[in-house]
């Protein structure tokens, strides 16, 4: 037992020294994400969308001109370009210089008075931004209603019928007050980084030794394979480890992410997760004959990681056998329990069927990863 | 200097070419995670992001139980965005379900309700966001405010009609109409942006190419023969070049049969530019390749560079224009945030490569630049 734990800690430091050759890599994983951080910490305005507008005011009357302040306090719109014909227009749009226009007609004015036929102004939306669309139509057709109410609460208070105000809502918006993107995209940018790390860490492990032919020489020298691949998952645990606790650092210190829950549980279960996730690349590293599978392999997986892990879109509204996929990703366990934890202050009880999947997620991976090694080795 | 000369150029690229498909065939299965591999990665995730929020789990708790509380609440039962599935007894309840994510959103109107609305008196009633995913929490707060604006415009109009002042019901009237994709689908849009995240296959399995031969000392046995270090990384660029576009036929056909994306624009204009675009990102996976030591060095520097911006920051998911100035120019250094306005542009706008010339010569300049870089790394690392 002890001439195992000291081939393992000797395998260790070996690697240890090897990896730390890459000078240039160890600089850019510890750099690359936070300068990456910086960008979306940067990029939060949503919600005030400023999309660039084109108006043609073919009307030019008092109301016009109060139709486009109204759109343009609201922040929605940055109503910047005034033409004046359509053709002009749909040329702006197409060239992408505005994502949306605005069409005033001739009698605009005159048919807004009150007991007036009402007035209809054309927008054109750029359809190739289908977010912003979407957000664009509920908006105006939110600045419709409140522009009647508005007039019909003047008339209201002309014919003392009543308070202009009816149903007010009070929203509260728990775990993120100000709906900060950053709160909850940068934690959701950690669980990656830390995922890329396990996987192509422990992808190459097997296979590099196999490919330079090294991995023959170290099958004659006392350690045994299992001695092997525990030495080379404890190498990838600590860097991968080392790597969470500098991102989690930036998070909480330096991005004022908050961290409402327990710490301890935190570090805990990313040991955990940690583990989980070497037993993909452990897989990867068994069945690939050739670095450049292995590696190419690694990457397939953690792209699809980061994309099911609900990052971009949360999970429950993915369709159902996507959703089914998702839960064999490790990073869609991690990634729940990240944010539960550092926004919602969630605590064990709260997580347990986060903890129990990627329980049995790693039991699954070792396990393949096992009796493929085996194969492979006889 | 001699021997180089004798030698006709274009063959010497020919054969540094015909070694490279050699090596690609060599190892299928790197070559299927290239192709099949993108493939399966583009429809998995055009699947996954072709569909829109809605049935958001939302709890209500009526404290008031009146035929005007019901009226309230019935807007948001019909509304497909909100699915009003739960019913506390309490606040404490909605509360609770909130906080343990059983519902993204809880709406708690109070006793007192319909006697407030009766006397014309302005009532609160409180709504509970999730804001733990800022996304939905923006459509929720957007969804419950108009259903909340219809209501009050509904009693105001009410109330009117009781003195006698009917007003037409829609004073104001946006005609909203969406050009390029009239049905406003996501996935039109997601899917040619997809493009330029998958379209980083072809260029990681350049880069770990270049990596493997460094690290197992044939690119210096190359480097000694006459040929030149430009026919070299030629010879490399040329083979994954047309992966790539392999890549783009396939893509564009799954589009069109699976997704009903249409190309509306030329495919030689598809075609032109995105190799503009495949140049840049070999460009990139040439130059990692060229700077650290190892494969796995080479992918975990590449593979970063090619998930995380363009996720973050081309356009795909989050639209340029809403990030401040500074972010929107580190946008602009990402050769994906290019090719998601041009792919974009091409499949719904339809327009021609001359509407695209600032794009693509951005592309075209960034990639002259980095291969440039990378064949002066090599140069000075092994000559």
């Amino acid at each position: 037992m002890k001439a195992t734990i000291i081939r393992i800690v000797n395998l260790i430091w070996k690697e240890a020294l090897q990896f730390l050759r890459h000078r240039l890599l160890l600089i850019f994983v510890l750099v690359f994400p936070v300068w990456n951080l910086q960008s979306v910490a940067s990029s939060v305005s949503q919600g005030i969308m400023h999309i660039p507008t084109a108006v043609y005011d073919q009307d030019l009357s008092v109301a016009s001109r109060e139709l486009v302040t109204m759109l343009r306090n609201s922040r929605s719109f940055d109503p910047d370009y005034y033409v004046s014909s359509q053709d002009e227009l749909e040329k702006l749009l197409e060239r992408g210089t505005v994502k949306a226009g605005l069409v005033i007609p001739p009698d605009f004015g005159a048919d807004l008075r009150l007991g007036g036929p009402g007035a209809s102004v054309q927008v054109l939306l750029d359809g190739t931004e289908t977010t912003t669309a979407l957000l664009a139509q509920a908006y105006l057709e939110g600045a419709g209603y409140a522009y009647v109410e508005r007039r019909l609460g003047e008339a209201v208070i002309e014919k003392a019928v009543g308070n202009l105000e009816q149903v007010r809502l009070r929203a509260r918006v728990w775990f993120n007050e100000d709906l900060r993107r950053e709160d909850f995209q940068l934690p959701a940018e950690m669980a990656g980084s830390v995922a890329m790390l396990a996987i192509v860490l422990s992808a190459v492990a097997i296979v590099r030794e196999r490919e330079t032919g090294t991995l023959e020489q170290l099958f004659v020298t006392p350690m045994r394979p299992i001695e092997l691949i525990v030495g080379k998952s404890l190498l990838a645990l600590i860097i991968a480890y080392l790597g969470f606790l500098g991102m989690l650092a930036l998070n909480v210190l330096y991005f004022e992410v908050p961290l409402r829950g327990s710490l301890a549980l935190l570090m805990l279960l990313t040991a955990g997760y940690i583990f989980v996730e070497l037993g993909w690349g452990l897989l990867i590293s068994v069945i690939a004959r050739t670095q450049g599978q292995g590696l190419l392999g690694a990457f397939f997986i953690v792209i699809l990681e980061v994309i099911l892990s609900g990052q971009i879109l949360p999970v429950e509204y993915m369709p159902r056998p996507i959703q089914v996929i998702s839960y064999l990703m490790p990073n869609r366990h991690y990634s729940a329990i990240v944010r539960d934890i550092m926004l919602r202050g969630s605590s064990l009880p709260d997580l347990w069927p986060h903890v129990i999947a990627l329980a049995l997620l790693g039991v699954a991976l070792y396990t393949l990863a096992a009796t493929r090694l085996h194969k492979r080795l006889d | 200097m001699n021997a180089q000369s004798k030698i006709r150029p274009g063959a010497v690229f020919l054969a540094v070419m015909r070694k490279e498909f050699r090596h690609m065939l060599r190892d299928p299965w790197a070559l299927a995670i290239v192709t099949v591999g993108a493939l399966v990665l583009i429809t998995l995730m055009a699947y996954t992001f072709s569909i829109d929020i809605e049935y958001v789990p939302m709890a209500a708790m009526d404290g008031d139980r009146s035929l005007q509380s019901r009226t309230y609440l019935e807007r948001f039962a019909n509304d497909t965005f909100f699915d009003l599935k739960y019913w506390a007894r309490s606040d404490a309840e909605a509360r609770e379900w909130v906080r343990t994510g059983r519902v993204r959103v809880a709406l708690i109107i109070p006793r007192g309700f319909a006697e407030a609305t009766l006397r014309e008196e302005p009532v609160s009633v409180q709504l509970i966001v999730d804001g733990s995913e800022p996304n939905t929490a923006y459509q929720i707060l957007g969804n419950a405010e108009a259903l909340t604006a219809n209501y009050t415009v509904e009693l105001l109009e009410q109330r009117l009609t009781g003195v006698g002042l009917a007003p037409d019901p829609m004073l104001l009237d946006f005609r909203v109409r969406p050009l390029y994709n009239p049905d406003l689908k996501s996935i039109h849009a997601i899917m040619p942006g997809l493009m330029a995240i998958v379209l980083a296959m072809p260029a990681l399995s350049a880069a770990l190419s270049l990596a493997r031969e460094r690290e197992q000392g044939s690119l210096e046995a190359l480097m000694a023969t006459p040929i030149r270090h430009y026919q070299l990384l030629a010879g490399k660029v040329v083979p994954y070049m047309l992966v790539g576009l392999l890549d783009i036929f396939l893509f564009t056909l799954i589009g069109r049969a699976v997704f009903g994306v249409p190309l509306r624009g030329h495919l030689m204009d598809l075609i032109l530019l995105s190799c503009l675009f495949l140049f840049a990102n070999l460009g990139i996976g040439l130059l990692v390749s060229s700077l650290v030591r190892s494969q796995m060095a080479a992918l975990i520097v590449a593979g970063l560079i090619f998930i995380m911006p363009p996720i973050n920051e081309s356009g795909i998911f989050y639209p340029l224009f809403a990030m401040p100035q500074d972010a929107q120019i580190q946008s602009m250094l990402w050769p994906a945030t290019h090719y998601v306005i041009i792919a974009r542009a091409i499949f719904l706008k339809g327009v021609r490569t001359s509407t695209l010339i600032p794009q693509g010569a951005f592309l075209l300049a960034l990639g002259l630049m980095l291969n440039a870089l990378a064949i002066w790394r090599l140069r000075k690392k092994i000559g």
